[in-house]
């Protein structure tokens, strides 16, 4: 891997940076070894964008990946990541891109080309073989089919053309070009903020996030049971969700309905509700909740 | 993309007859009298007959001792006995009942020898014609005024004297019984008196006026209005809204067709108030978490999420409002809520 003499730069203690990439306020990972350095921190994110072998589906998502806000400023807390320079790629490479453009264009007209002879050849033989059944079928003398046919086939090649938007054009499926990331990595340090201003609010989730965290459990994001967080006990490739975390601050009030409702959820997808909230003194209290019994 | 309103899905055992909608007679000559009592902020019916003709054509209310309707009976095992359906109890129960008897006549004050004599009494054999008699002229007694289990006298049991079936079975007087009520919310109580007529309620045992009723209640619940708007705009359509059990579903309203026992629920209603342009002190402030667990769990019970608008006038006055005619100037809006998965429908695209 051509990463590799990269790594034995840095310094074997520090932890490797990962690079962030904000797109319109969203955190954005896209390389493959950032995807693995944010595992082995310990988080999770989200993958978001579509697979190019399998585009129709949403079961099995691929990169970019998409941290949680309280993820993103966990790792600038530990400055483990930092922001992706955004305009390098156009600054040097506008001249490469130029001449990419051409010789794809380029290509292009040759295939067109191609593809209209194949077309043509395609038609005329088509042709000969409807023409010849029908001689079989009918009881005419041969040397006027054989005008008619010739007829036909030189009429063909004055008015045949091959349409533009039959042309068929390969795309390339394998190394989609997010590996290929002009960035010298030696420049990628953990100083650079990933945005200019600290995120003040949500500041309830980021403690429960941190403190889960700190006690080992891997956290994704519950936005489809109305929680805040599923906690895992391990990797969630590896275990089921136990827990469905909701964040309250200890002088927020909740209407009972709401509290039954998420406890009734709860038990129907066999995890079990907390109620997290920090307290003064920075601890953070847990309360579970168990639907039990039915009248 | 087009809404999509699903029928109610039946129940898979059925074991109710449907009588009628609403205890109100078809004929408008007959006049249905029923009565309730306002105990300690509850309403409560306290009349078998009035109880049954309550329930059974409608659904309104829950007995107070049962799960839904009230046929709560400390008695588990009946049997046919010459002609009467009794209880049956053995002989060790039967005992246990009459030390429970006995407690209680202890705790009203009576010494040891008028107890054992009281008990002595209960516990001869009686015969079937004093059952039979007793039967056919059964009195209505005033719960208020009789509190006591003994003198009530209530209903016979076979007592057996062996733990296995079959055995003599000796007729006797049950030592006490329980008698249960219907208890009606807010919202039931006043549709029935209001909108059919055919109830009166009775706070120390003189009749409430609708405007006593309405203003009572207003003062039970500060959103009465928004409430009871709702209930009477879904009875109106037929449905028999069900206020207890929402609160399993996290909702204020389940609606049935016909009834509890024929369908499950349809809909689960949030009841909203809002003025004339749609904003509003929200009687259930929803956030994105919340609405998404109600909205998960709603779809996890088979049931739809309806949200039901009030909408209040913009210039309503407290006067206005002191008075059931305030009803007239309210709208009632609907929304269905579901939720929309993007590769179901694109599934569905594909196959077509």
């Amino acid at each position: 891997m051509d990463d590799a003499p990269y790594r034995q730069e840095e310094d074997s203690s520090a932890l490797d940076v990962v690079g962030v990439g904000v797109c319109d306020s969203a955190p954005l990972l896209w390389r493959m070894e950032d995807l693995k350095t944010l595992r082995s921190h310990g988080l999770v994110g989200a993958l978001l964008g579509s697979l190019p072998r399998t585009p129709r589906q949403n079961g099995r998502l691929g990169r970019p990946l998409r941290l949680l806000p309280e993820e993103e400023r966990q790792l600038s807390e530990q400055h483990a990541a930092a922001a992706l320079p955004s305009g390098n790629q156009q600054d040097g490479g506008g001249v490469d891109l130029l001449r990419q453009v051409e010789q794809h264009e380029e290509e292009q007209r040759r295939s067109y080309e191609v593809q209209s002879v194949l077309a043509l050849e395609e038609r005329k033989s088509a042709l000969l073989r409807a023409m010849t059944s029908s001689h079989t079928d009918s009881a005419s003398g041969p040397g006027t089919s054989d005008e008619a046919l010739r007829g036909r086939l030189e009429a063909l090649d004055h008015s045949f053309t091959f349409p533009c938007a039959a042309l068929a054009v390969q795309l390339s499926t394998s190394r989609a070009g997010l590996t290929y990331c002009p960035v010298d990595r030696a420049v990628l340090r953990a100083d650079w903020p990933i945005r200019a201003q600290p995120d003040t609010c949500g500041d309830v989730r980021y403690q429960v996030f941190r403190d889960l965290r700190g006690r080992g459990f891997y956290l994704t994001s519950a936005g489809k049971f109305g929680g805040d967080f599923l906690v895992y006990p391990g990797d969630p490739l590896r275990y089921h969700a136990h827990f469905i975390a909701i964040c309250l601050s200890l002088d927020e009030s909740v209407c009972v309905l709401d509290v039954l409702a998420v406890a009734r959820l709860g038990s129907n997808v066999k995890k079990t509700v907390l109620l997290c909230s920090p307290g003064t003194d920075g601890a953070v209290r847990y309360t579970s909740l168990q639907w039990s019994g039915m009248v | 993309m087009q809404a999509e309103f699903r029928a109610p899905r039946r129940r898979t055992r059925v074991q109710e007859e449907y009588e009628a909608p609403l205890p109100v007679s078809r004929s408008p000559r007959e006049r249905t009298d029923l009565r309730a009592e306002l105990i300690n902020l509850h309403v409560l019916v306290c009349q078998p007959d009035h109880i049954q003709k309550i329930y059974n054509q409608g659904y309104f209310g829950k007995g107070v001792l049962s799960r839904a309707r009230p046929d709560h009976s400390i008695f588990d095992q009946w049997e046919q006995h010459e002609g009467s359906f009794l209880p049956l109890v053995s002989e060790s129960r039967y005992d246990e009942m009459l030390k429970w008897a006995g407690a209680a006549l202890f705790a009203q004050g009576l010494d040891d020898e008028a107890v054992s004599q009281i008990l002595t009494r209960l516990s001869q054999p009686v015969e079937m014609e004093d059952v039979r008699r007793e039967e056919t002229s059964s009195s209505y007694r005033d719960p208020e005024s009789d509190p006591d289990p003994l003198v009530r006298g209530a209903g016979f049991v076979l007592v057996c004297d062996s733990k296995v079936g079959g055995g003599v079975r000796e007729v006797r007087r049950a030592p006490f019984s329980l008698s249960e009520y219907l208890q009606l919310s807010l919202e039931e109580a006043f549709f029935l008196v209001y909108s059919l007529g055919c109830l009166s309620i009775y706070l120390h045992q003189e009749p409430l006026t609708i405007i006593q009723l309405w203003r009572k209640f207003r003062s039970l619940r500060p959103d009465f209005v928004s409430s009871y708007a709702a209930y009477h705009h879904f009875r109106s359509r037929g449905w028999v809204p069900k206020g207890g059990g929402g609160a399993k579903y996290g909702v204020d309203l389940m609606l049935y067709r016909k009834g509890p026992p024929f369908y499950h629920a349809s809909y689960s209603v949030v009841i909203e108030r809002v003025d004339d342009a749609f904003i509003g002190s929200a009687l259930r402030p929803f956030s994105w978490r919340s609405l998404a667990a109600l909205n998960r769990i709603t779809a996890n019970v088979s049931k739809e999420l309806m949200l039901c608008y009030v909408i209040h006038p913009a210039a309503q006055s407290e006067a206005e409002l002191d008075s059931p005619e305030c009803l007239r100037r309210l709208k009632v809006q609907d929304v269905i809520i579901s939720r929309w998965v993007s590769s179901r429908e694109r599934a569905e695209q594909d196959d077509i």
